[in-house]
């Protein structure tokens, strides 16, 4: 298997919390780290993945699909009820302040993303 | 009362909506997919406050034309373009005041004038239950679990 580090660094008093931890749990403090880590990566990855479950392309049950089809061959009522929601919306409107730059989230910048102009 | 475009000034770690998930997923998660690019977030706050009442999150998504019989297809396009109403919730001091409704009304306002195409709004329902909330705000129900709302032509909207 191979093997891969990596350098961290904590403040004294959480460093030595961790150290006392590794003692408690009977590991050495390398094994305990990479043991909390990994198991945190898991986590954090499982988070993720359920969090974007809704991004993704529309994959309709048979019971969506003959709505949508119904919808689309006969559509005018539901346009009217799309009209009826729009005007309602524009009445109940609520009013929006812009965020100033400085108080936007950061775009990602990471490599092949595009920086925002 | 007063709407924006998630950012760092706004308080998500005092948020509760009652819902663990949501509450985790706005606290913890919102801001990687802004930056991500995966959603944008829309705040409600009180004028005076960057308190957050309720919020919304929006991002595209698509239908496979292919899934459809060929009488209804509308373009040459594979992919139809649908707006996805991903995640609503409102702060338990300010449920039952029609925040939520004002919410997801002010979702449909924002994509219908973006100026970017989408034929219509989906939303994935987190319980069967929220149809009812759903339906009064104009949704129709597409199954079980999501809500569709169909856009109509800007053309026909002009002469109303």
């Amino acid at each position: 298997m191979k093997l891969k580090r990596f350098e961290s660094a904590l403040p004294e008093d959480s460093f030595n919390l961790v150290k006392n931890a590794a003692v408690l749990s009977g590991m050495t403090m390398r094994s305990f780290v990479a043991e909390a880590v990994l198991a945190r990566a898991v986590e954090r990855t499982r988070e993720f993945a359920e969090a974007n479950l809704l991004i993704a392309p529309l994959n309709p049950d048979k019971e969506a699909l003959e709505t949508l089809v119904a919808a689309l061959r006969s559509p005018e009522p539901v346009y009217e009820r799309f009209y009826q929601t729009l005007a309602l919306a524009r009445k109940m409107k609520i009013p929006e302040v812009p965020l100033k730059p400085e108080e936007e989230f950061d775009a990602d910048t990471k490599v092949g993303s595009r920086p925002r102009s | 009362m007063q709407i924006q475009r998630l950012g760092r000034v706004h308080d998500r770690k005092s948020f509760d909506c009652g819902n663990e998930e949501l509450n985790k997923y706005f606290r913890e998660i919102v801001t990687q997919d802004i930056r991500n690019r995966m959603a944008d977030c829309f705040v409600v706050t009180e004028s005076t406050s960057k308190r957050v009442l309720g919020f919304y999150t929006l991002s595209m998504t698509a239908l496979n034309r292919d899934l459809l019989p060929q009488d209804v297809w509308r373009s040459n396009y594979r992919m139809y373009p649908f707006a996805l109403l991903g995640r609503l919730a409102v702060a338990v001091s300010h449920q039952g005041k029609g925040l939520g409704k004002r919410l997801v009304l002010d979702a449909v306002l924002r994509v219908a004038d973006s100026g970017i195409g989408a034929m219509g709004m989906i939303v994935d329902m987190k319980s069967p239950d929220l149809l009812p909330f759903y339906l009064s705000c104009g949704f129709l129900k597409l199954n079980s679990h999501s809500c569709y709302l169909l856009f109509g032509p800007l053309k026909k909207l002009q002469s109303k």
